[in-house]
C-alpha cells in the first residue's frame, strides 16, 4: 500500500517539472497568438473608420488618392474611393469571401474572381488582400515568437507567421514587429513561396487616435525596384463606432460619399 | 409634348435647388460638379482612303442632393467635330441631333459643314431613395448586364465594348422602382413607355445571392417580343471568375421566330497583374451576313440591340490587359465573329502623364470576308486621346 503511494508520489514529481515545461511553453506559444490578435484587434477593434491618403511613389512619377474605409471586425469592409476624380465613386465592399466592385462611370458593380486578391490594387504597392484583409494574420497563420529586438527604440516581439497549409493567402511567410506596450505593428516583412523577402512594410509616425497609439504613416517598399514605395497616411481613425449596416450591401454602395 | 418630362423634371429641380438655397455655401453643399473634357484625333483607312477627324468631348455631371433621399443628376455631353467627316455629304450634323429616347434632349448648337457642335443630355433624373427602396424618374442607366463584353440582361442599355469613347453609354427615359429585400437581394420594376406597348421595355429583374454566386432572373415585356432571362456571377474551381446570362425573347407574333442570346465568360487575375478575360456569345437571330466595308464598325457598334449584339450567330471575344507600371496600361482586345469570319483586333496603351491627365493610344482594325463579294479587305482607325478628369 504504501509503495503503491510511493509511486503515486514519485510519478507525481516527475509530472510536475513536465507540467511546468508544457504550461510554459504553452503559454509561450499562446503569447505568439496573443500577441498578434491583440495587434489586429487594435487596428480593426469592433468596428472602424478611417479616411487615409495614399501615395503611390516611382523614380519620376507620383500619384495620390484619397480613400474612405469603414470596417466591421474582419468580415465586412467597404472602401470608397473620393479623389482623383477619374476614380472618384468607386467601392470596394467585402462581405465574406466574397468582393464586388462598384465603377460608377459604366453605373455597376461587378463580381471580382478571387484572383482579384493577389493583385496590386489600383497600382500600389500592396494587395487587393492587403486592403480588405481578406486573409486573417490570426486564423490564417501559425505563430512563433523569434525574438526580441528594438525598432525605433521601442522594445518589440520579433514574430514569425507560416500560412497554415489549408488558408488561400498570397504570402510564404511573414516576419512581424509588434512594439511590447501597445501592440503596435512596426515592421512586417513580407517573404514570397521560395521564402524570399519581396515586401517591406514600415510603421512610423506614431499618433493617438481615440485612445489608440498607432502608426500614422505606412509604407510598403517593394525589395526588388529601387525607388518605389506607396506610402498610407492616416488623417482620420476611429473605432468602435456605430456603422449603418447599408455600408455594406451591394445595392447601397453607389449612394456613399 | 416629349419634353414635358424633361422639362418637369429640370424645372423641378431648379425649384428645389433654390428653395434650398438661403446662402452660396448651402448651395455648395448640395451640389457637386464632375466631370472631364477629351481631346480625340482619329485617321481611319478603308479600302485606300485615309481620313482624319479630331473630337473635342467634354463630360459636366452635376449632382445635386436636396436631402439624404432626394437627388438629381444631371450629365451633359458636349462635342465638337471638325475633319473628314463634318465636311464630306453625309449629314453629320443630323445624325447626331436625333435623340434616341422618348424625349429630345440632343442639339446642334453648330452644324456647318466643316464643324458641328452636338449637346446631348445622357442623364437627367430625381431619384428618392429611402433605406429599402429606390425610385428614379427620368433619363437615366439601367444597367443590368453581368458580362464585360456582351450581355443579353441588358435590355436597356445594349452596348459593344468597341465604343470605346462612351463608358458611361447612352440613358433611356424610364421609370425604375427597386425595392431591397435583403443584404444582397432585390427586385427591380423598369418602364420605357412608348407610345403602345410594341413600343416599350417593361422589365422585372429579381438578384439574389446564394452559395457566394449572385444570381439575376428577369422576365418582361421587349418591344414586340416577351423576354425572360438568368444571369450568374461566381467562380470556377475557387479561381476564376464565372459569369453567365442568357435571354429568350419570344414574339408576339407568331410568324416571327423566337431568338435565344446566351453568353459566358471567364475571368483570372495572374500574379504578375495581367488579367485575362474570355467570352462566347451564342445568338440565333444573327443572318451571318457579310459586313459592309462603308460601315463595318457601324455594324459592331451602331446597330446593335440586346436581340443583336453581334452580326454573327457566334463570335469569340478575348482580352487581356496589365500594367507595365502604375502609370502605363496596355489591353489588346480581340473579336472574332464566326459565320462571316472577321476578326477585330484593339490594342491599346493608356499612359497617366499627372494627376488628372490621361494620354491613351488605340486602333481597332478588322480584317475578314467584307462586302456582298467576300473580299478580304482589312480597315483600320488609329486613335490618339488626351483627357483631362475634373
Amino acid at each position: 500500500m504504501e509503495d503503491k503511494i510511493l509511486i503515486k508520489k514519485m510519478k507525481n514529481i516527475y509530472i510536475i517539472p513536465v507540467l511546468i515545461l508544457s504550461a510554459f511553453y504553452s503559454l509561450y506559444s499562446q503569447t505568439a497568438i496573443e500577441i498578434i490578435e491583440k495587434a489586429d484587434n487594435k487596428l480593426r477593434g469592433s468596428s472602424s473608420y478611417s479616411e487615409v491618403e495614399i501615395t503611390i511613389v516611382r523614380p519620376k512619377w507620383e500619384k495620390k488618392m484619397i480613400l474612405k474605409n469603414w470596417s466591421i471586425g474582419s468580415n465586412f469592409s467597404t472602401t470608397l474611393v473620393t479623389s482623383p476624380p477619374k476614380e472618384k465613386g468607386t467601392v470596394f465592399l467585402k462581405r465574406n469571401n466574397e468582393i464586388w466592385n462598384y465603377l460608377p462611370s459604366l453605373e455597376r458593380t461587378v463580381k471580382f474572381p478571387p484572383s482579384m486578391m493577389t493583385q496590386s490594387w489600383m497600382g500600389t504597392d500592396f494587395t487587393t488582400d492587403d486592403l480588405v484583409k481578406q486573409s486573417s494574420t490570426v486564423t490564417d497563420y501559425s505563430h512563433k515568437i523569434l525574438a526580441e529586438e528594438n525598432i525605433e527604440n521601442l522594445p518589440c516581439w520579433k514574430l514569425e507567421l507560416i500560412p497554415k497549409e489549408e488558408a488561400t493567402v498570397v504570402w510564404g511567410k511573414l516576419v512581424i514587429w509588434v512594439d511590447k506596450k501597445d501592440y503596435m505593428q512596426l515592421r512586417t516583412e513580407f517573404y514570397d513561396e521560395d521564402e524570399e523577402l519581396v515586401n517591406l512594410m514600415i510603421g512610423s509616425d506614431i499618433k493617438t487616435f481615440g485612445n489608440k497609439k498607432l502608426p500614422s504613416k505606412l509604407e510598403f517598399i517593394p525589395l526588388e525596384n529601387e525607388g518605389q514605395k506607396t506610402v498610407i497616411d492616416y488623417n482620420v481613425w476611429k473605432f468602435n463606432i456605430v456603422i449603418p449596416e447599408n455600408y455594406f450591401k451591394t445595392q447601397y454602395i453607389s449612394r456613399l460619399k | 409634348m416629349k419634353s414635358i418630362l424633361f422639362y418637369f423634371i429640370f424645372l423641378f429641380s431648379i425649384t428645389l435647388v433654390f428653395s434650398q438655397q438661403t446662402k452660396g455655401e448651402k448651395l455648395k453643399e448640395i451640389i457637386t460638379i464632375s466631370g472631364y473634357v477629351k481631346y480625340l484625333k482619329t485617321y481611319s483607312y478603308n479600302e485606300g482612303n485615309f481620313i482624319g477627324d479630331n473630337l473635342i468631348h467634354n463630360r459636366i455631371k452635376l449632382k445635386a442632393d436636396f436631402s439624404p433621399e432626394l437627388s438629381t443628376v444631371f450629365e451633359m455631353r458636349n462635342r465638337i467635330f471638325y475633319g473628314d467627316i463634318t465636311s464630306n455629304a453625309f449629314k453629320f450634323g443630323e445624325f447626331l441631333d436625333k435623340d434616341a429616347g422618348q424625349v429630345d434632349l440632343s442639339f446642334n448648337t453648330l452644324n456647318t459643314t466643316p464643324m458641328v457642335f452636338n449637346t446631348i443630355f445622357d442623364r437627367a433624373y430625381l431619384r428618392y431613395a429611402a433605406e429599402k427602396y429606390q425610385l428614379t424618374l427620368g433619363r437615366q442607366r439601367i444597367n443590368w448586364g453581368v458580362n464585360l463584353a456582351w450581355s443579353p440582361n441588358d435590355l436597356f442599355n445594349a452596348y459593344s465594348l468597341l465604343d470605346f469613347d462612351y463608358q458611361e453609354r447612352a440613358g433611356v427615359d424610364a421609370l425604375r422602382f427597386q425595392y431591397f429585400t435583403g443584404d444582397l437581394s432585390s427586385i427591380d420594376l423598369s418602364i420605357q413607355p412608348g407610345k403602345d406597348l410594341n413600343q416599350s421595355i417593361i422589365g422585372f429583374l429579381w438578384k439574389f445571392n446564394k452559395w457566394e454566386r449572385d444570381f439575376q432572373i428577369l422576365a418582361g415585356n421587349y418591344y414586340n417580343d416577351y423576354v425572360f432571362g438568368y444571369g450568374s456571377e461566381g467562380t470556377l474551381f475557387d479561381k476564376f471568375g464565372f459569369k453567365r446570362e442568357v435571354s429568350y425573347f419570344i414574339p408576339k407574333n407568331r410568324n416571327r421566330k423566337s431568338v435565344t442570346s446566351m453568353s459566358t465568360s471567364i475571368d483570372y487575375f495572374f500574379k504578375n497583374g495581367i488579367y485575362i478575360n474570355t467570352s462566347v456569345l451564342y445568338n440565333t437571330n444573327s443572318e451571318n451576313k457579310n459586313l459592309q466595308s462603308d460601315d463595318l464598325f457601324q455594324s459592331i457598334i451602331g446597330s446593335i440591340s440586346v436581340k443583336n449584339l453581334m452580326p454573327s450567330k457566334l463570335s469569340y471575344f478575348f482580352q487581356v490587359s496589365g500594367p507595365f507600371n502604375p502609370a502605363l496600361n496596355g489591353s489588346l482586345s480581340a473579336f472574332y465573329i464566326k459565320g462571316i469570319e472577321t476578326l477585330v483586333i484593339a490594342p491599346t496603351i493608356t499612359y497617366e502623364l499627372e494627376q488628372n491627365w490621361e494620354i491613351m493610344l488605340l486602333t481597332q482594325s478588322a480584317y475578314g470576308k467584307i462586302g456582298d463579294d467576300s473580299k478580304n479587305i482589312g480597315a483600320a482607325s488609329f486613335y490618339f486621346r488626351l483627357m483631362r478628369s475634373f
